[in-house]
């Protein structure tokens, strides 16, 4: 046994692996250093940040597997101060401090609260983990209108754009048109192929098919104009990432890569009508059409229904807009109280039938949907509700909304309508 | 042999002076970069009140390094970040330096504060007010809800001091074991996570306990009951030690002689000096005699 004979080669061998490992010079790859080169990607992403005086529209989507969608919202930079609004808190603007730093690669950081940022990663008892929604972001891509990032929670993609309006006109803008994209079904075409598809307005997915079960699925935000998917989609060969939306129309629109036009429509019924068609002043027709009544449809605050002014000076009617169908729906509503003798009541507008039977469940009702066979004209039919099927109007006072008894009767003369509790038989919405 | 080994040694040392020669770092720059983030008033106000006097650093921008991975948070809101360092300077710092003068409180004062907006929520519904690391840091959460408990003492107790004290009660249990002695007196009793669930979380003070969350285990035993006897008025542990009736006081007060000790003994503070300053200092912020807007630097 000689174990230093073992020692020696291995020991030689040792030798040779260090006078190889160090023979060559690497080259290196860049000129600078990575420390040079991060500064300088930092320094480069807060110019161009800065750059936009009008600040970025920011497509955010918020949760790692996007179960909510996507959400506009603008940020604007100085040079300590991040300014973020989003269509989540209409009319709120928030100031807080953000930070360029180098973490995990370049990352833009929205590092003290912000009521508007931080709207979707906010903790609370019921949300431990809020909506997992990021404000730390990784700057994946910078050029001079668009920055690609990606949130270090959630690790999705998302793009600021650079804005050409106020933040405040985009926003106004976006949630206007975010109210008219709605509805589930739409049909097209791209050049000479048909397409067809559908609509989730909840989680704002759009999902085309075509040609032999072909299909794109892509998220898509609200824009002043449309809206703008979050990646790319190509359909029967045209890539496209925006399309402008007319609501009048109905229609999507995009010049595709290739220079056809995408076009898309909502598929809707031919009584469909749009919420703006409604608004104005209408002749109620009733008594089978022998009497009209003028009054006007107004919209309400939030542009989810009108306001029927007109009737009675002293209160209006608040009138339903069903947007999957496009019609109105008028149904049973307190519209104040009064006193009847030392009795307090409530006074209802409400539907009733043929035989005098009305309810106050808010269910009860009439649609008034657009006439095809007299344009110009909208006719009243009973909705949906099952036990009333409303033609009339009846103004009713009411004891107590637990006992719900329709022998209480007709309610003080000074909430009639043209001097009489009654609108019988209500036909139709005329223009004046 | 001798002359192998030798040479052996030679060629070793000659490649390794090859192997290095041509290397010359650049010294015409740092490859240490301070990023471009601009100091603003508040970090000159840190500097000068929490850094230079203290060597203590109050990190109120989010660094995801230093937050538990375990659970989403937001940082703070920058005014609510200004109240909370100047409420910590105020009720925390500047009593330990009223009651164990400065080196105390420069020896074992935590060096960092990690600050948060929000709470740290778990699934069972307790929510994490702040913890303690290594002898060093203090996290503390919450923040956005300061100006919402600044105008009672008992909330502002509730979410915070009690907080900074218990955890600092922690930091120096890092440096000093809690005596032996103090585990064995209700040594069958904790129940960790279980704390807040039926059946333990009431009658706590009959069993020797201070509070609910006392029963999580006897570091935690410990720190409550200090922090809750300086926060306490004499009142309010009154109060608590006569819930805890014959049972429960005499564990307590046992408990309580230990921390008394403890605190003597290691770091020469009367606990009863240190209770009486803390409060003079809350009843101080409740009065709004404590500015907490106000970052300039004199």
């Amino acid at each position: 046994m000689k174990p230093f004979r073992y020692f020696h080669s291995s020991l030689l061998v040792m030798l040779l692996l260090l006078v190889t490992a160090c023979a060559g010079r690497e080259d290196n790859i860049f000129d600078e250093s990575p420390s040079l080169r991060m500064q300088a990607t930092l320094d480069n992403a807060r110019e161009v940040l800065m750059s936009a005086p009008q600040g970025w529209a920011f497509d955010y989507y918020p949760d790692s597997r996007r179960q909510y969608g996507g959400f506009a919202f603008t940020v604007s930079f100085d040079a300590t101060h991040a300014t973020v609004g989003s269509e989540v808190k209409p009319g709120t603007f928030c100031r807080s401090l953000y930070r360029l730093t180098d973490d995990s690669g370049p990352v833009l950081t929205f590092d003290s609260y912000n009521e508007v940022m931080h709207y979707f990663a906010t903790p609370s008892s019921d949300y431990p983990r809020g909506k997992d929604g990021d404000f730390e972001f990784i700057i994946l891509n910078v050029t001079t209108d668009v920055i690609t990032l990606r949130g270090k929670r959630t690790g999705n993609t998302m793009y600021m754009y650079r804005l050409t309006q106020s933040p405040e006109s985009y926003l106004t803008s976006t949630i206007d048109m975010a109210r008219d994209i709605y509805l589930p079904l739409i049909h097209g075409t791209v050049g000479a192929t048909t397409i067809d598809g559908s609509v989730q307005p909840e989680q704002r997915i759009m999902t085309l098919t075509w040609g032999n079960g072909e299909k794109v699925s892509q998220y898509f935000i609200p824009t002043p104009r449309g809206i703008r998917f979050l990646q790319p989609i190509t359909v029967a060969g045209e890539t496209i990432r925006e399309m402008s939306y007319s609501h009048r129309d109905m229609e999507f629109k995009a010049t595709g890569s290739t220079g056809k036009m995408v076009s898309l429509n909502y598929t809707v019924g031919p009584d469909y009508t749009i919420y703006d068609d409604f608004l104005g002043d209408w002749q109620l027709v009733y008594d089978n059409g022998a009497k009209t009544l003028p009054m006007t449809l107004v919209a309400n605050a939030d542009k989810t229904g009108y306001l029927m002014r007109g009737l009675n000076p002293t209160y209006d009617v608040q009138v339903r807009y069903e947007r999957n169908t496009g019609c109105l729906n008028f149904c049973s509503q307190q519209v104040g109280t009064d006193t009847v003798g030392d009795v307090t009541v409530q006074v209802w507008f409400t539907c009733k039938d043929i035989n005098g039977k009305y309810s106050v469940n808010p269910e009860c009702g009439m649609f008034c949907k657009r006439d095809l066979d007299n344009p110009g004209s909208y006719k009243f039919s009973p909705n949906t509700y099952p036990t009333v099927k409303a033609n009339s109007f009846y103004v009713a006072q009411i004891k107590s909304r637990v006992a719900i008894d329709p022998i209480d009767g007709d309610a003080p003369a000074a909430w009639h309508v043209n001097g009489d509790p009654v609108i019988p038989r209500v036909v139709a919405l005329r223009r004046q | 042999m001798r002359l192998n080994q030798l040479l052996i040694a030679t060629l070793a040392a000659t490649s390794l002076l090859y192997g290095c020669q041509s290397d010359e770092p650049d010294t015409s720059y740092s490859v240490i970069t301070v990023g471009n983030t601009v100091a603003n008033d508040f970090d000159r106000w840190l500097a000068a009140n929490y850094i230079k006097p203290y060597n203590i650093e109050f990190k109120y921008r989010y660094e995801d390094i230093e937050s538990d991975f375990d659970y989403y948070v937001v940082p703070p809101r920058y005014e609510d970040a200004i109240m909370m360092a100047k409420l910590v300077k105020h009720v925390c710092i500047e009593t330990y330096d009223e009651v164990a003068g400065r080196d105390f409180t420069c020896r074992y004062f935590p060096k960092m504060f990690f600050t948060v907006g929000e709470w740290e929520y778990n699934n069972n519904h307790s929510i994490v007010l702040g913890t303690a690391e290594g002898g060093r840091k203090i996290f503390l959460a919450g923040l956005n809800y300061l100006p919402r408990y600044i105008k009672s003492e008992l909330l502002l107790n509730e979410f915070y001091f009690k907080t900074i004290h218990h955890e600092f009660v922690h930091i120096l249990n890092q440096s000093k074991t809690i005596p032996a002695v103090f585990q064995t007196i209700t040594a069958r009793d904790y129940v960790a996570g279980m704390w807040n669930q039926e059946p333990y979380n009431t009658g706590y003070l009959t069993r020797g306990f201070i509070s609910d969350y006392a029963q999580e285990s006897y570091t935690e035993d410990f720190a409550e009951v200090m922090s809750l006897y300086i926060t306490n008025t004499d009142e309010a542990w009154e109060a608590k030690l006569t819930t805890a009736g014959d049972t429960g006081r005499p564990l307590i007060k046992l408990k309580l002689d230990i921390v008394r000790e403890y605190m003597a003994a290691n770091f020469g503070i009367n606990i009863d000096d240190l209770r009486e300053v803390i409060q003079r200092r809350q009843a101080e912020v409740v009065a709004g005699e404590v500015n907490f807007t106000d970052i300039s630097v004199k």
